[in-house]
């Protein structure tokens, strides 16, 4: 069997003129958690709709398990977990009847894996609430219940946060991570907030208008991200001649007349200061500083911002 | 496919369109009292009761009235936006709309029952002559097999608007025109025999008052079979389409008119 999960060759997906995923290749390996960034539109959804064969691609193959998704559809999606944009209920029925009915199809035993479900995502069982009169967070709950109801081998959640309120942000996080690190789970996820990609991803995928910019785990993007000292001095030139002269060092940048940065992070920022001060120069702020996954972001897109 | 249907099943709770069936049913039986208290020189009876609440349920009610139900539990799902859970289960749209089909087909079965119910207590209300425990049953059996062969008589309808989103109200429309047609049917011998939903009173045994009608059997048999073919092969030759999210209607805002 390959060593990915999911491996895509050129997947394209076209609506008329525009491409909406333009040659996509992807690997997936076992038992880790891969965040899906993109703007609105860049293609995140269309991406997980082909994997989940929602949508069919214009061009290209999909590897599931090492089986091609076009012809063994039927043997791999029974071990894939998923929730695709909106949660997709019947409003007649309660949270319990709803999972019932998955179940029952999914031929699996319905009263242990629905009460099961539920209590992971912290829903009453057999509640006669309504799935009409769910909150947003509830609805939210009662979709991750059903992708994790038949114990899939991999996940695919597309903007899973969306309406959960802060404790419930931390819960799924928690559990999600849980999912993969004790169960061997493999997640896709995609989502608009880039702190929660940051704290609970392994891996990245960066993508913008329907093409992908990086795949990169979070380890190499954290020796990949640029880290600097600020200084704030009185005179930043003077600053600058002492770094040459006393530290043989040349890589900074001058801002302005007051502000320097400093790339090499390897000289003590407590042994510069003494210098700095020695030499006559008033110093009003030293920190150390590192980029986030939005100024990442926003470099490799040359956007603005996610949404 | 024992389990689709089961969930199907279930899925019928707390749907307030199974009420409107139930109260067309109603309205058929009313109907047919309506008629009884024309002055056209027709002598009523029990008999007479259950053979006109058949023909105002053949070509006014039922046809109408399963189509929309139909539509209505076809349509859930692209409604609701569950399709996406139930095609990555996988459950094909094909499969899916077999289980809704048969569950539809054991909805008939009821609503012709609640028919018989219906047309029981309008007999008790009126009191017409010639109650019998034997034509109780026969009219409960020709009651529902003949919503029965009407639902399948509709079912090329059904099938054809099933993928149009929000297309079964044309469904409705047609099956209703599809319906009454059947009264102009039933004058000829020969159309009588072949239209599908006159066919099915021939398959029941319908009285019929007209002298020019002798009902052929096999002729509305073959009528129903094919009706039943031409089902199967829409069924069987049917794409599945990539899933769309059916968008909500948003609603028009009407600027306020005067101060």
């Amino acid at each position: 069997m390959s060593e990915y999960i999911i491996q895509t060759n050129n997947l394209t997906k076209q609506y008329g003129e525009q491409k909406s995923v333009s040659a996509m290749n992807l690997h997936v390996k076992k038992g880790r958690i891969y965040g899906l960034l993109g703007r609105n539109g860049a293609g995140k959804t269309t991406t997980m709709k082909m994997l989940l064969g929602l949508t069919k691609p214009t061009s290209g193959s999909i590897k599931i398990f090492g089986k091609s998704m076009e012809t063994n559809s039927k043997d791999i999606l029974p071990h894939i977990g998923s929730l695709i944009e909106s949660p997709g209920f019947y409003p007649n029925l309660t949270g319990t009847e709803n999972l019932r009915i998955f179940a029952e199809l999914r031929g699996i035993n319905k009263s242990k894996c629905v009460r099961d479900a539920l209590e992971v995502v912290g829903l009453p069982y057999r509640d006669k609430k309504l799935f009409a009169e769910y909150s947003l967070g509830m609805k939210q709950r009662l979709a991750i219940a059903l992708a994790v109801m038949h114990n899939p081998n991999l996940l695919i959640l597309d903007e899973p946060i969306n309406g959960l309120d802060p404790i419930g942000i931390s819960e799924m996080r928690s559990f999600i991570r849980e999912l993969c690190d004790v169960h061997g789970k493999t997640i896709l996820i995609s989502s608009h907030i880039l702190s929660e990609i940051e704290l609970l991803a392994d891996d990245i995928w960066i993508i913008d208008n329907g093409i992908l910019l990086e795949e990169e785990s979070m380890k190499e993007l954290a020796k990949k991200n640029s880290r600097y000292v600020n200084f704030m001095v009185s005179d930043s030139q003077r600053a600058a001649e002492i770094l040459r002269t006393e530290f043989e060092c040349d890589d900074f940048q001058i801002c302005d007349k007051n502000r320097l940065q400093l790339y090499n992070t390897t000289i003590p920022r407590a042994e510069i200061t003494y210098v700095f001060v020695k030499q006559g120069l008033e110093i009003t702020e030293v920190y150390l500083c590192e980029e986030t996954l939005e100024d990442y972001f926003k470099r490799v897109t040359g956007g603005e911002g996610i949404a | 496919m024992g389990a689709i249907v089961k969930t199907e099943l279930l899925k019928l709770k707390r749907y307030h369109i199974i009420w409107a069936g139930i109260a067309l049913m109603c309205l058929s039986v009313l109907l047919t009292l309506f008629t009884s208290m024309a002055n056209d020189g027709a002598v009523w009876d029990f008999r007479y009761l259950i053979e006109q609440v058949i023909k105002n349920n053949m070509s006014m009610i039922f046809p109408m009235c399963i189509a929309l139900i139909a539509g209505y539990i076809i349509s859930r799902e692209e409604k609701d936006d569950v399709l996406k859970n139930i095609v990555t289960i996988p459950v094909s749209f094909k499969k899916l709309l077999v289980g809704k089909l048969i569950v539809c087909a054991m909805l008939s079965i009821l609503f012709g029952f609640i028919c018989t119910i219906f047309t029981l207590i309008a007999e008790c209300i009126v009191g017409f002559p010639g109650f019998t425990i034997n034509l109780v049953i026969q009219g409960l059996v020709q009651i529902t097999l003949e919503n029965l062969l009407l639902y399948l008589a509709v079912l090329p309808i059904i099938v054809v608007t099933s993928r149009l989103s929000g297309g079964f109200m044309i469904g409705v429309i047609i099956a209703f025109v599809y319906g009454y047609g059947g009264m102009f049917a039933a004058g000829n011998m020969t159309l009588a025999n072949i239209y599908p939903i006159t066919a099915s009173l021939g398959l029941i045994w319908y009285r019929s008052y007209d002298t020019s009608v002798k009902w052929s059997f096999s002729l509305c048999l073959c009528s129903l079979i094919i009706i039943v073919a031409i089902s199967v092969i829409l069924i069987a030759t049917m794409k599945e389409k990539d899933n769309k999210k059916i968008r909500a209607k948003t609603k028009k805002i009407k600027p306020k008119k005067g101060w």
